[in-house]
């Protein structure tokens, strides 16, 4: 094409704004819902302590500790492939899918038994937002992890890398990161300020 | 452009402040102050949290304006309508709807 | 690896070519037909309204079934009718060529943007046909009303609404990001910020508005949603939820909204009324400030739709202020306009007909709105027809006349031929003088004390009056003309298509790129990727021997 482009950025660029845009709305909606949460409870007076003493403290900590951990093994992916360093890029790829899964599976342990107590998503309002705010955010955490999945299918065969396509492993790194904060306030406004 | 050479943070050590920052607020949470102490606590301590991950984890601390501005701006907003509503629902002098909890439905146990 | 995407010449099936396309022109147009065709739908829905109101003994419309058609018709004129055309067809289709690009940078997801919309489009016609009906707690969803099936009747009506609506605000998204980021990033070489068209700040400033306060509404209606399919409490006071909330979480999208529908239309205007009237857009920088300045103010105005809803009363003169407050950044880019056209030389054609009649109707609504946002006056208007002849002479505006002036405008560029101007013309005295004998008399309804949303006014004593039953009746025959008056357009804009008089490169004599470039552009848009030398609005410039003078030629060019 003739006529230089001289604003016309590479297009790795396209995709990190890309998806701090969507970022952006994502942080108003679930900004959304917090400030609903966060309302309804300064409204309530204390009246919901004892009902939400029944959440895990412990599974709730793990939890948090296992998406801390993989945000770090998300980026650690990320600075892999900057240095050229395929393998490592994918493995870490790996482990942060892996840790994905885990938080999954202790979030559907936390459910399961707080069903089995008789805490059902209509027990009362309390539950309401712990069943809809947690539920939506794992929701997130499986989107995130079928990201990263196609991605690291990508890397194992190879294409990932063969196509000049690693710079995705931070875009979606941005989003799980993101999910990883979104956690962040959720797990004391739920579990721990009672 | 600005992914290539940028001197890395030791993204370890502050995954380790973070692991830190969660037992802090664990141990916050137990200590004997009062409701609002320890939710002010909590919540610092989950915001600092948040900023490193966001400072470090997403690159905010290399990146341009533009995509700081497109990250602070919807918080900023958050904070302001949240604050906007609490009038409205927390303090209406008006009797509306309360947000007390009624006794659990009877179920099984 | 920097390859033009889009001029490989594949030779494409009728389904990736028309269909399936990438290419930001052909999803333009798929939006503007969506968009039209809906307007249909909206149009009957109103034509039914408007029977039952004029002579309600004849029971049209049940009162179940003209709640049901009030909500669709709101909802389908706001978010199928005027987002689509004004966003969807005119955002895509003018910003890649206005700014010198050859597609947007996310081709891929603006295709999956329309398909999403398509897909909200056809769940909302769905619950037409659902068993209790479509949605009828207003376009507004009003909790606890809309928040348990039984307090209406409608279950999957409503469910289906949410769900729509839901799939509309992600294809918006999706859209936005790309505008956003094209515009960022793929402006051609000196094209600077403050020499891009009118039209890409505001289709940009509409994005950005709408992607900053959707958030909180998509949150409620999932919460919503979860109290009607699951059984929680959010909005419902038996359970401890708060109506009120429902209303804020809405009302903090519902009021920015009204402004990304509006902007877009006032971008219309600003690339007509320059072209028109031979003469520089007066205060490019003005508007552009203005138009920012407005924006902020938008996310702090929402509760004037609240002030007799039980909130707090301290909130009321606040959000009064600030109601008052936003109308001087609209007045100053209104006044920016009309000085445009102030001694220059009118070429009044069609489009720019359509452009006029959008400056008038629109300073009236926006004058009205005035009243509303004082909270001592909204006490005796609020629920009346007085609102809902303030948001038609605002919306209509924004939305049908500011959406035909657009596409009189870029009809040529679109699809390569001239529509009819004389057939333009007769639609647009049609629509505009139709379209006043409508929604004027509201105001007067509404100062009686006409509530809206009430299928059967005559079950008051005080709405049988001689006086508000003739009004009635003059308003629905007037509406009836109105409708009619569509019909130049349909014929003139199905016929031009195929049979219209081929159109020039640039047979409005326009400045900005899009103008450049063959009528419709080929695949990548451009030929040759332009250079930009100057801003957009060089009309009769002293300089230069024509009256207009491109983007991407310099005056070293034509004067030597």
């Amino acid at each position: 094409m003739h006529g230089t482009q001289a604003n016309v950025q590479p297009r790795p660029e396209f995709g990190k704004l890309g998806m701090w845009w969507f970022l952006a709305s994502e942080i108003m909606t679930f900004g959304g819902f917090l400030a609903v949460y966060i309302l309804y409870r300064a409204a309530s007076g204390g009246g919901w302590t004892e009902t939400a003493e029944h959440v895990s403290i412990a599974l709730g900590s793990i939890n948090t500790f296992v998406l801390l951990t993989s945000s770090l093994t998300i980026v650690k992916s990320t600075e892999a492939v900057n240095q050229g360093e395929y393998d490592r890029a994918k493995n870490y790829l790996g482990w942060t899918i892996l840790l994905g899964v885990v938080f999954l599976a202790i979030k559907g342990v936390e459910y399961t038994s707080e069903i089995r107590h008789g805490f059902t998503p209509i027990t009362n309002i309390f539950w309401n937002f712990y069943f809809a705010l947690t539920g939506l955010h794992a929701l997130h955490i499986l989107v995130g992890i079928i990201i990263n999945l196609v991605l690291y299918i990508g890397a194992v065969k190879g294409t990932l890398w063969r196509e000049d396509l690693g710079h995705r492993i931070e875009v979606a790194g941005l989003y799980w990161h993101f999910v990883d904060i979104v956690w962040i306030f959720l797990f004391p406004l739920l579990y721990l300020s009672y | 452009m600005a992914t290539e050479a940028h001197d890395h943070p030791n993204y370890f050590m502050v995954w380790v402040v973070l692991l830190l920052l969660l037992v802090v607020s664990l141990a916050a949470a137990y200590m004997p102050f009062s409701q609002t102490l320890t939710v002010i606590l909590i919540f610092v301590i989950a915001a600092v949290k948040a900023l490193l991950v966001a400072y470090f984890f997403m690159h905010l601390k290399i990146e341009g304006k533009l995509i700081l501005a497109i990250a602070i701006v919807p918080v900023i907003l958050f904070v302001i309508m949240t604050i906007s509503l609490l009038p409205d629902i927390v303090y209406n002098p008006v009797e509306t709807a309360t947000q007390k909890l009624e006794a659990p439905k009877s179920t099984v146990h | 690896m920097d390859h033009n995407r889009n001029t490989e010449l594949r030779e494409h099936s009728f389904w990736r070519k028309y269909l399936f396309s990438t290419d930001h022109k052909t999803i333009g147009k798929q939006y503007l037909w969506l968009g039209l065709i809906m307007a249909l739908v909206g149009g009957i829905l109103a034509y039914f309204m408007r029977k039952q109101l004029a002579w309600p003994e004849s029971e049209t419309l049940t009162p179940n079934v003209y709640n049901a058609f009030v909500t669709m018709h709101g909802t389908i004129m706001v978010f199928f009718v005027a987002m689509p055309i004004l966003l969807g067809c005119f955002g895509n289709f003018l910003i890649p060529l206005m700014i010198g690009a050859d597609d947007m940078a996310f081709p891929r997801l603006n295709m999956l943007s329309f398909w999403t919309f398509f897909v909200g489009t056809l769940l909302l016609l769905l619950s037409f046909f659902v068993p209790g009906g479509a949605a009828s707690a207003g376009w507004t969803g009003y909790a606890p009303l809309s928040a348990k099936p039984i307090y209406t009747g409608v279950n999957w009506g409503l469910n289906l609404w949410i769900l729509s609506l839901a799939l509309e605000f992600a294809s918006v998204l999706m859209g936005g990001v790309n505008f956003m980021t094209t515009a960022i990033t793929m402006r051609a070489e000196g094209m600077s910020w403050f020499r891009l068209p009118l039209m890409v700040w505001m289709q940009l400033s509409a994005a950005i508005i709408f992607m900053l306060s959707v958030g909180p509404t998509i949150a409620a209606a999932v919460l919503l949603l979860l109290d009607r399919l699951v059984g929680t409490g959010f909005f419902v006071p038996a359970q401890g939820g708060d109506p009120l909330l429902w209303q804020h979480l809405f009302w903090f999208f519902g009021h920015p909204e009204v402004y990304v529908v509006l902007l877009p239309g006032f971008g219309v205007l600003l690339e007509i009324l320059p072209v028109g009237s031979r003469k520089p857009i007066f205060g490019y920088h003005i508007i552009i400030y203005s138009t920012l300045v407005a924006g902020v103010l938008s996310f702090i105005v929402w509760a004037h739709h609240m002030f007799v809803s039980g909130m707090n009363p301290n909130l009321s003169m606040p959000f009064s202020i600030t109601t008052i407050l936003i109308s001087v950044p609209f007045a100053i880019v209104i006044f920016a306009m009309i000085a445009t056209m102030w001694r220059g030389s009118i070429r009044l054609t069609t489009a720019m007909s359509f452009a006029i009649g959008t400056l008038m109707t629109f300073l009236m609504g926006g004058v009205t709105g005035i009243f509303n946002g004082s909270a001592a006056v909204d006490i005796f208007i609020h629920d009346t027809y007085f609102v809902v002849a303030h948001f038609h002479y605002t919306l209509f505006p924004a939305t049908f006349f500011a959406a035909f002036a657009g596409i009189y405008f870029w009809f040529p560029k679109m699809f390569g031929r001239m529509m009819n101007e004389t057939w333009g013309k007769v639609h647009f005295w049609l629509t505009f003088v139709g379209f006043n004998l409508v929604f004027l008399p509201m105001f007067r309804l509404g100062m009686a004390g006409h509530m809206r949303r009430l299928a059967d006014p005559t079950q008051y004593n005080f709405l049988s009056t001689e006086s508000i039953k003739s009004t009635q009746i003059f308003i629905t025959w007037a509406a009836i003309g109105l409708l009619i008056g569509q019909a130049p357009f349909i014929v003139n804009f199905l016929r031009s298509i195929v049979a219209g008089e081929v159109a020039e490169e640039n047979p409005w004599q326009a400045n900005t790129l899009e103008w450049s470039t063959a009528s419709p552009p080929p695949h990548g848009n451009f030929e040759v990727r332009p250079i930009v030398h100057h801003d957009p609005y060089n009309y009769s410039s002293p300089d230069a021997d024509s009256d207009w003078l491109p983007q991407d030629q310099s005056l070293e060019e034509i004067t030597t």
